[in-house]
């Protein structure tokens, strides 16, 4: 062996050793995370400033950091809608609104910033008054300038980037923000919101809004500090140094995928009925089993990141530890558009729907129940619609009178997915055995799944493709909202037409056509039982007079169930695991899930 | 040296154009955009397309041109200004890789180095002592190892010492005690791997006449085996743990998940759910990248640890040459096992020859 260079070898594997060994250190952890540890205990200081003293397990108790784990949030921006309800939950405990939501009463609202609001006669015009002692983080005054700057960004053409933007007119319906917001006008003085003084902030809408100040409570209306965006630019502020917010608690830190760290505001107004001294998330994208594992060996408080396997969260030792939210939520079939049209007629998806035995799937779905309509009975109003009924009796007898006796000479049936779901596999296998029809299930990747929903399917490929979408707020109205056409540019579920027009309707689309062109050719070229209840929503929302409205929103609910494009399967809200020492918790049906007013960590 | 250093360079930039122009290629094709994605909301915590309303809104950037798309973000990467990521519209492409880097980092590197520890020994051992207890006994246990999954192991390990023992923590990355998990799962493959390339590489060297010569000058066996014979085993050796690093570097996605480790495998599987593409495109460079200089490092170190080595000066780089591979001084005996080939690895596919002396 050549000796020639020995010190020159041995020298470069020690160098290089001890080089890679000098990586090690570069790590970045989270860095001192001294809240992460038993921090669950609480610190102590029984003070116990007597607040509301609405906990049920006597004096709310001060301090302590609640451990959250959630889904990974990638931005917290009022601007952009976002996908889930995760980062809802940290954005609540940011900021504040002009309302909160009130979580006792799921249709009602508290003062936020404002701390009282007159509506006129005519409903249209909302006059805010700001508290005087509503501050952000660094001690400056709200103002109603800081509202209306922050009106101005959320409209803004294009603020959301590739995103979504959050605000919606056909739910809000203040004047002139439709058009700012598709760069119709380019003044913003057009637009129905003005500060008309430091504590004063008016909105004036085009039409009635009952729903207005539940929706008004919602991140999209979260205002951020003006001068400290302005500062940071748009996209620096969420992980920079520099943090204002006006809710309860200030971010002291936000990694990506990682985690987010908050602590308390003490130039919050309402700080006296908070009681945790931070918040701290962990983001996992690691699935049910890892989060459960954590939570049981006590790393964190409550998690919501179980969803994609509660059955191993329903048979662990901690099962009655989940709480569910009200169900807002509905787990549903939706009906594809297919040149196929043998599903077109309403008595054969009549018969499949009532051929669904609900009961059956609710047991294998928990904490899910089984729900026989598109309201769920959270709402009020759900009692006067009377769902559907399992009855395989009576779906025989409308099989016959379509003429397919016992589901003979029916295509397969094609349940479309893009994840195995329980109750999916289950009403497949109820169709082939109550109906003796033939189904298949086709579980595809979720991309793909996006792009199909919104085709027409070839003649071989005829059934509908599972969703969950829930009543947001949970109100008759969003319920009606949701099937208006502005709504949705889907040419199934409540927008069934016939082949032609819906290939008319697709080329509309492919070409560019602005929507309202787009949309007219679904008018009137529905199914009559979809026109009719598309033709009531319509109705509904333009009707003034409060009565009349609620009444034409249950006729439309039940036009909606009855048309059986869209059929309900199961309700559900949104479920989470809370350590039996974290109290007053209170999960309510909004996408924001819940709030940290008044939630203590008992010793 | 400077000329094929010269030339390896130009080669790496093709490389990543051409793996650049793939990605996008391919992400074209991909059903499914972002924002059509983004707008489904359909399976998170309360996901929901209540939002589906504002898809009436004029959607920032839709009508720009695919090439265009491409060369705005190539402009990006080559200033290290890629721009917001679709996905995480406040942080830029660059700060999420270069935050993520080091976290993958941190787990290869000590990953790497356990992995030579425990490979190396076990390798060496199960040479000398060849169809004995001690061999057959690391072989199959490391066999049966190998063939287990990292992520299946990691969580073997959770159940052990997290949730049975309450000595390490579940999951997270808030300080050193986190990586132990990790790093033990990560290495479990590749040093099943390297022991058994160690021990036929060593069995290999141990063939040859030089070692019969050394022993039969009287030469101590531990100083043939550490001084000859490991020595010359290291070729393979270093072929093959510079792309279990570089693997391991580029992050680990089912362990990071598992374990919440905010490493690169999470951001790039992320991206590629979501087709965000900056970010993938982000990301799939960065990725190509590690690997080329990785497999560059390890073409250099050959001339280093052998002198025999010598990088061809004279080739021009368009010349595809065969890969590097030691010329036998002699013919095998028929019948013995041939190494596990050493060149097999692309880091050893280069303009390089053997002089030997």
């Amino acid at each position: 062996m050549n000796q020639a260079h020995p010190i020159r070898r041995r020298t470069f594997l020690a160098a290089s050793l001890a080089a890679l060994g000098a990586t090690t250190t570069a790590c970045g952890f989270d860095g001192d995370s001294g809240s992460s540890g038993n921090s669950g205990e609480g610190s102590g200081s029984d003070a116990g400033d007597s607040g509301d003293g609405n906990g049920d397990d006597g004096a709310p108790q001060q301090g302590g950091t609640l451990r959250v784990s959630m889904i990974p949030v990638p931005e917290i921006d009022p601007a952009i809608a976002g996908g889930s309800s995760n980062g809802q939950i940290i954005m609540t405990a940011l900021w504040e609104g002009l309302v909160v939501l009130d979580a006792d009463d799921p249709s009602n609202v508290l003062p936020g910033v404002a701390e009282s609001w007159d509506v006129s006669d005519d409903q249209l015009v909302y006059t805010f008054h700001l508290r005087s002692d509503a501050k952000w983080s660094n001690g400056d005054p709200v103002t109603a300038q800081d509202f209306l700057w922050n009106w101005q960004r959320i409209l803004t053409p294009g603020i959301a980037g590739e995103n979504n933007p959050s605000y919606n007119q056909g739910n809000l319906r203040v004047v002139g923000a439709g058009d700012y917001m598709n760069g119709e006008t380019e003044s913003f003085d057009d637009v129905g919101v003005k500060a008309l003084d430091d504590a004063t902030f008016e909105i004036t809408l085009e039409a009635p809004n009952p729903t207005l100040l539940l929706h008004l409570a919602h991140y999209q209306f979260f205002p951020l500090h003006p001068p400290t965006l302005e500062e940071l630019g748009n996209d620096g502020w969420l992980t920079g140094d520099q943090w204002v917010s006006n809710g309860p608690f200030v971010l002291d830190r936000f990694q990506i995928n990682q985690r987010a760290v908050l602590s308390r505001n003490e130039h919050y107004w309402d700080a006296d009925n908070y009681y945790l001294d931070g918040i701290d998330v962990t983001f996992n994208d690691g699935g049910t089993t890892s989060d459960l594992l954590s939570y049981q060996s006590g790393e964190i408080d409550v998690t919501g990141r179980i969803e994609d396997d509660l059955e191993a969260v329903t048979t662990s030792d901690v099962a009655d530890e989940l709480m569910s939210a009200p169900p807002n939520q509905m787990r549903q079939l939706i009906m594809l558009n297919s040149r196929n049209t043998v599903l077109n007629d309403v008595r054969i998806r009549e018969a499949l729907s009532i051929a669904i035995d609900r009961e059956t799937l609710g047991e294998i779905s928990k904490p899910a129940v089984p729900g026989n309509s598109m309201v769920p009975d959270v709402i009020e109003g759900s009692d006067q619609i009377p769902g559907v009924e399992y009855d395989v009796d009576r779906a025989l007898t409308l099989l016959d009178e379509a003429g397919f006796p016992n589901g003979e000479g029916l295509p397969t049936i094609t349940l479309m997915d893009y994840q195995s779901t329980p109750w999916v596999e289950a009403i497949g296998q109820m169709w082939r055995d109550n109906l003796g029809i033939d189904v298949t299930i086709d579980n595809i990747e979720r991309g793909l799944f996006i792009e199909r929903i919104e085709q027409l399917m070839p003649e071989d490929y005829v059934g509908f493709y599972q969703l969950n979408t829930s009543v947001s707020p949970p109100v008759l109205q969003s319920a009606a909202q949701r099937i208006l056409p502005a709504a949705s540019s889907r040419i199934g579920g409540i927008n069934l037409v016939p082949p032609d027009v819906a290939e008319e309707f697709l080329a509309a689309v492919d070409s560019g056509a602005p929507p309202n062109e787009f949309l007219a050719i679904l008018d009137g070229n529905r199914y009559p039982e979809c026109e009719r209840a598309v033709e009531l929503a319509k109705q509904a929302m333009a009707e003034p007079d409060e009565d009349k409205q609620f009444e034409l929103l249950v006729e439309c609910a039940v036009a909606r169930d009855e048309a059986f494009v869209e059929i309900p399967v199961l309700w559900g809200g949104y479920n989470l695991l809370i350590k039996p020492h974290v109290k007053n918790l209170k999960l309510w049906p909004f996408t924001s899930v819940f709030s940290t007013k008044g939630v203590y960590l008992e010793n | 040296m400077i000329g094929y250093l010269a030339r390896r360079l130009v080669r790496l930039i093709l490389s990543l154009v051409a793996v650049s122009l793939i990605t996008f290629g391919l992400l074209q094709l991909v059903p499914g955009s972002f924002a059509d994605l983004a707008d489904s909301g359909t399976s998170d915590l309360g996901g929901d397309s209540a939002t589906s309303g504002s898809e009436l809104a004029q959607r920032y950037g839709a009508d720009v041109p695919a090439w265009e798309q491409y060369l705005t973000f190539m402009r990006g990467a080559v200033t290290l200004d890629m721009g917001p990521s679709y996905r995480y519209p406040q942080a830029t492409v660059e700060d999420l890789i270069f935050d993520a880097f080091p976290v993958s980092l941190s787990l290869a590197v000590p990953a790497t180095l356990l992995t030579l520890l425990i490979a190396i020994p076990i390798g060496v051992l199960a040479a000398v002592k060849k169809d004995k207890l001690a061999d057959y006994g690391s072989i199959f246990t490391l066999t049966s190892l190998q063939a287990l999954p990292g992520y299946l192991f990691a969580l073997l390990l959770v159940l052990i010492f997290s949730v049975g023992l309450g000595v390490l923590p579940v999951r997270g990355w808030s300080g050193p005690e986190y990586m132990i998990i990790p790093v033990v799962a990560l290495a479990i493959q590749p040093i099943a791997m390297l022991a058994r390339y160690v021990r036929t590489s060593m069995l290999e060297e141990l063939r040859e006449e030089y070692v019969i010569a050394a022993h039969a000058k009287g030469g101590q066996r531990r100083t043939v085996l550490g001084r000859h014979v490991l020595r010359n085993s290291m070729i393979p050796l270093v072929t093959i743990v510079g792309p279990i690093f570089a693997q391991l570097a580029t992050g680990t996605v089912f362990i990071e998940a598992l374990l919440g480790i905010p490493g690169l495998g999470r951001l790039f599987t992320t991206a590629a759910r979501t087709r965000d593409m900056p970010l993938l495109m982000g990301t799939t460079l960065f990725f190509a990248l590690v690997f080329l200089l990785i497999n560059l490092i390890v073409d250099l170190t050959y001339s280093l640890l052998d002198p025999r080595i010598r990088h061809e000066q004279s080739s021009s780089w368009r010349r595809t040459r065969r890969p590097l591979r030691l010329r036998a001084s002699k013919s095998r005996e028929p019948g013995t096992d041939r190494p596990a080939a050493p060149d097999r690895s692309p880091g050893a596919s280069d303009t390089m020859e053997v002089v030997r002396p």
